[in-house]
């Protein structure tokens, strides 16, 4: 068994969906780490984008052990403990795997033996000393292989056993329902009787007492007068490493026991590396009887499941990772659904909120999104009034989704698909590139290359580095295009008044009930604009509100002047002409 | 000790630079181009913390760099200097680099003395160029004063108890410490003996010896050599306190020969370089013929095309305006940049300019998406152009980009007109680049608003026409603005066609 069979249906990857032009704007990158915090940004992205699909079988099987894992948490608990101790175990059985000749040290030993009586034999005139030497340089690295593969099979041995005691305690409290569990329970067990795993840890505890350690060692490199390498000694083995710091740095005041200069790297090239296995094999013959009387009680126990149990790792880190993200999400206080896949709509969703906002920091307000095939919707409404979060919000639940994760909103469905484009405005070139419209029109054109009718295009802002009539011109003749192509699509936009052409574009190509304007709401009060933040189907607001955003940051007429004014500058905030600016000089 | 970029006895002022002004101005890509080399490195952050409005210290600093350009020579002799002051930490780095050579030095042991005698190398090579500015007549005097120090004479002896067995080791200890995966990954010298009687006659220790082959002979070379390395770095470290004086210049010479470098790497484009004519800060005057910009000789893709660029004296704010793609915002950057080189004392890209100094240079250029997040664009460009104006003064440059495009176009009207006409009624001066025509064309308005405040000026990209097409000959004019983006042919010439 391995990690496909828990996270495919037929046990191999089928469909995906291409994220590479929307990661970014879409925050997946930061979704991604509340998923797979281990991995890091990218390695978390990449991990989740490998596990992308479009096969309905495959999501709703994730599903299943999802929620199943969110049914039992102690479960989940041990299978992320698991984890946790999978990255030292795979380190350790790798360190076997590269030491092989480390478990037969001895039958080499011995073959080696009868080879130097026989060189003695046939020459005589060879001191013992010289058959010494060729006897370590036949010797190569095998001792170095000795004390690893000790270690890492000391190391290995602790960990499975320990692990698997944990997991089938937790097994066997209550038998699994979701097939990838039911498979995981089973093997566990076969595995378990194979291996005496309690009769195993007993003798582990016994050996621990006895290994004392290799920390670090010291080498006297003997020298001539010419500065040419005549002689290597060992001079030291001991348990405790030398301490960062040498005599210099400490200017006088380190312990000169530290030595004289700071450690440095070891050079990991090819030579560098054959060096290594050198002096370690020579610490290794230093201490070779104390490391095959371990070694030997070692290679009496059974670890027959480790191969196994490690080539599970990605499936762990998927269904535990995707497990807590739904554990955060309801602790937050957001309902959490496993989307149905339907043809019928691109998606639907009811009380959905933004996912990675949900998790981490205030509960978004909950709202319904839904597209048919082929459809388009125009959001509009006030600056900072969250349009751009619903925007990012149906990309990552499409993402979710086909993560074959549960998502969190009340009810869902959605048709998978096969790309995820984007076009967010574009900022200015930090390396002076391009031009923003540059930017923005050679994403444009590679939209349009790649996408298919399986596709989905969100548009936030674009086209806004030209004049505003313009812009306006070029988002309708884009949004007509891809509703005659049968692509859907998001716009958000302030060019409000692109609702009438739009209209009659859909019209005329028969698509009216496909095409949609969703209005972010909000309350005009004496206070201020109260936002809502909340979607509601409506013709696009005559404004965008935008004076109450730029004042909220200080960008009132009278703030400023009154700002400049008390610094000492000469604005005359009463001056009459402040009032033909008030009353729209423009 | 500062000699180079301020008079003696002048204290550097504290400069702080908006950080938005670094990033839209791409000066960290100015500032490597310009940097002499990859160990000598300058950041944007540096040069910025030496931009000052004093025009003492920019034609102090003037001096420095027309000496530099002028006297043949003088460039490497300050590079050697520069070497040599450098030091230690300077040493191990590029020791670093042949790592590989058979041998290894233990030069850095016994090299105290030498360091005193590079000094006086030194100053020998730079007493013979005939230097007109104070800056380098005042670090040839240091050197002087230096070069007899015994402050380095007394670190060598310090250092000598260190390490007895440095001048001849017959034994090296090296100490390996092995890392989770059981590597010895980590070395370090631990001590270097002397040779004794018993290890002079032959004899070794009671230890086993191990096999020497080859292999083993030549990475304990190379280890050795490594250890050496890390020793010279020790040992810069151990004399930092002795030579802190010394290594003050650093930074300066530094800044001096990338002032050079940049300067010539114009000249040998055929592009001209000016030392601009400071104005007193009260005339407000930015005048600059030939200007261009100089980010676009790095990327070099670009065709370098240069403008004249005037701002009228007393303050102008000047609305640019014309197609996409059409070079607006390169002009921008060029008076950006030439406004800042010139307070650093650098010379500019232009064939001549006069410039009066500004207290401030402010910027609003659009953020991207990884910038704003879901505050919203707008709310980060208002937050942006508020901090611009808590900076505001009477003497500050603004360079405005396309701002406040991310609402409604009636508002990014209104709200456009009260930005500007704020600026104009405190007396800046600067360039807003915008699609909003209207700033342009009624310019007046403005003006006759805040009639006390800064002109209001209007210049725009030409083009001309080609066969019913435009053609961008990315210069600009002074001129009323022609109410059209030609956003369309910037789709066409993208390949994108409805």
């Amino acid at each position: 068994m391995n990690a496909k069979d828990l996270l495919w249906a037929e046990g191999k990857p089928l469909g995906g969906l291409d994220i590479s032009l929307a990661y970014e704007d879409l925050e997946l990158n930061r979704l991604c780490m509340l998923l797979f915090p281990s991995l890091g940004t990218e390695g978390a992205l990449s991990f989740a984008e490998s596990l992308l699909t479009d096969d309905g079988e495959t999501i709703r099987m994730r599903q299943a052990a999802i929620r199943e894992l969110l049914a039992r948490p102690a479960l989940a608990a041990v299978l992320e403990k698991l984890l946790q101790a999978m990255n030292e175990m795979e380190a350790a059985y790798r360190g076997l795997l590269d030491n092989p000749v480390g478990q037969r040290v001895t039958r080499m030993d011995a073959a080696m033996d009868s080879v130097k009586k026989a060189v003695i034999r046939l020459e005589r005139n060879l001191s013992q000393q010289a058959a010494d030497i060729r006897e370590e340089n036949a010797a190569d690295n095998r001792y170095a292989q000795l004390l690893r593969y000790t270690l890492f099979r000391k190391r290995l041995a602790a960990l499975y056993t320990e692990e698997m005691s944990l997991l089938l305690d937790e097994l066997k409290r209550e038998p699994c329902s979701s097939l990838p569990l039911q498979e995981l329970s089973r093997w566990a067990e076969e595995c378990a009787a194979r291996d005496h795993i309690e009769q195993t840890a007993e003798i582990l505890r016994r050996l621990e007492a006895e290994w004392k350690g290799i920390g670090a060692f010291a080498i006297d490199v003997c020298l001539d007068s010419r500065r040419i390498v005549v002689g290597l000694e060992v001079a030291e083995i001991r348990p405790e490493p030398y301490a960062q710091r040498g005599m210099l740095e400490g200017a006088g005041t380190s312990d000169p026991k530290d030595g004289i200069t700071s450690l440095i790297s070891f050079p990991q090239n090819g030579s560098g590396t054959l060096f290594q296995e050198y002096l370690l094999s020579q610490v290794g013959y230093e201490v070779r009887g104390q490391l095959t009387k371990l070694r030997d009680a070692l290679v009496k126990l059974p670890l027959s499941g480790v191969e196994e149990l490690l080539s599970l790792r990605d499936a762990l880190l998927y269904y535990t990772g995707a497990a807590g993200f739904c554990r955060k999400l309801r602790e937050k206080g957001s309902a959490v659904c496993a989307p149905s896949i339907s043809e019928a709509m691109t998606f639907r969703y009811t009380a959905a909120r933004l996912p990675e906002q949900s998790c981490t920091g205030i509960l978004p307000v909950p709202n319904d999104l839904a597209l048919e095939p082929g459809g388009c919707i125009l959001m509009t409404g006030p600056n900072s009034s969250g349009k751009t979060c619903c925007l990012i919000m149906a990309g990552q639940l499409l993402f979710l989704g086909q993560l074959g994760c549960l998502i969190p909103a009340e009810a869902g469905e959605f048709s998978p698909r096969d790309r995820l484009l984007t076009l967010f405005a574009a900022g200015e070139s930090k390396t002076g590139e391009d031009s923003r419209m540059g930017m923005e029109v050679q994403r444009i054109r590679l939209l349009r290359t790649l996408m298919t009718s399986r596709s989905i295009l969100l548009f936030n802002e674009p086209m806004t580095s030209t004049s505003a009539a313009e812009g306006a011109q070029i988002c309708t003749d884009l949004l007509t295009d891809l509703a005659r192509q049968g692509i859907p699509s998001i716009l958000v936009t302030h060019f409000n008044h692109i609702w009438p052409g739009l209209e009659a574009n859909f019209a005329a190509l028969g698509l009216s009930e496909r095409l949609h304007s969703l209005v972010m709401a909000a309350l005009e009060t004496p206070e201020g604009v109260q936002y809502l933040y909340k979607l509601e189907e409506a013709p696009p607001p005559p404004s965008s509100h935008a004076r109450a955003v730029v004042a909220a940051k200080g960008l009132r007429l009278e703030d400023m002047l009154s700002g400049l004014s008390a610094r000492g500058l000469d604005v005359r905030p009463s001056d009459p002409g402040w009032d033909r600016i008030r009353g729209g000089i423009l | 000790m500062a000699c180079l970029l301020y008079p003696i006895g002048r204290m550097p002022a504290s400069a702080s630079f908006p950080s938005q002004t670094v990033e839209d101005l791409q000066l960290d890509r100015l500032a490597d181009a310009m940097s002499i080399s990859e160990y000598y490195r300058v950041s944007a952050g540096e040069l910025c913390a030496l931009f000052t409005e004093d025009p003492e210290i920019i034609c102090w600093r003037q001096a420095v760099i027309r000496d530099i350009l002028q006297l043949s020579g003088l460039d490497e002799a300050l590079s050697r200097l520069l070497d040599s002051l450098d030091g230690w930490e300077g040493r191990s780095g590029r020791r670093g680099a042949d790592s590989f050579a058979v041998g290894f030095s233990l030069e850095d042991f016994s090299w105290l003395d030498g360091y005193l005698r590079k000094v006086n190398a030194s100053w020998t090579e730079l007493s013979r160029f005939p230097v007109e500015s104070k800056g380098l007549q005042t670090l040839v005097g240091l050197l002087d004063g230096l070069r007899n120090s015994p402050r380095y004479q007394s670190t060598a002896a310090d250092f000598e108890a260190l390490c007895s067995g440095h001048s001849a080791p017959a034994r090296m200890r090296i100490g390996y410490n092995l890392d989770k995966d059981l590597k010895p990954s980590r070395l370090k010298l631990l001590r270097m003996d002397p040779p004794t009687e018993k290890t002079a006659k032959g004899k070794g220790s009671q230890n086993r010896q191990m096999t020497l082959n080859q292999r083993a002979i030549e990475m304990d070379a190379l280890l050795l050599q490594r250890l050496s390395a890390q020793a010279s770095q020790d040992i810069g470290s151990f004399v930092i306190r002795e030579t802190a004086v010394l290594r003050g210049l650093r930074k300066e010479l530094v800044f001096c020969l990338s002032a050079a470098k940049l300067a010539r790497s114009w000249q040998a484009e055929g592009l001209p370089v000016a030392f601009p004519a400071l104005r007193p800060a009260s005339e407000k005057a930015f005048s600059a013929r030939d200007l261009f910009d100089p980010l676009l000789l790095i990327s070099g893709k670009e065709q370098v095309v240069c403008n004249d660029a005037e701002l009228q004296s007393g303050g102008e704010l000047v609305f640019l305006t014309g197609a996409n793609q059409g070079g607006k915002t390169v002009f921008l950057l060029s008076l950006g940049l030439c406004q800042w080189l010139t307070q650093l004392g650098f010379p500019v890209p232009a064939r001549e300019a006069s410039v009066s100094p500004v207290k401030n240079i402010l910027t609003i250029f659009a953020p991207n998406g990884q910038e704003y997040g879901r505050k919203g664009l707008l709310a980060e460009e208002a937050g942006r152009i508020a901090e611009a104006i808590s900076n505001l003064t009477g003497e500050s440059l603004l360079l405005f980009n396309e701002p406040l495009t991310s609402t409604g176009p009636e508002e990014t009207k209104s709200i456009s007109a009260e930005v500007a006409s704020v600026c104009m009624a405190a007396g800046a001066r600067g360039i807003w680049v915008t699609h909003v025509y209207e700033l342009a064309g009624e310019r007046s308005a403005l003006e006759a608003a805040v009639p006390w405040g800064s002109r209001a000026g209007s210049m725009r990209v030409v083009l001309e026409d080609e066969e019913g097409s435009p053609r961008f000959t990315y210069h600009v004019e002074r001129g009323e603005p022609q109410g059209n983006s030609h956003a369309d042919d910037a789709l066409r010439r993208g390949g994108v066609v409805f």
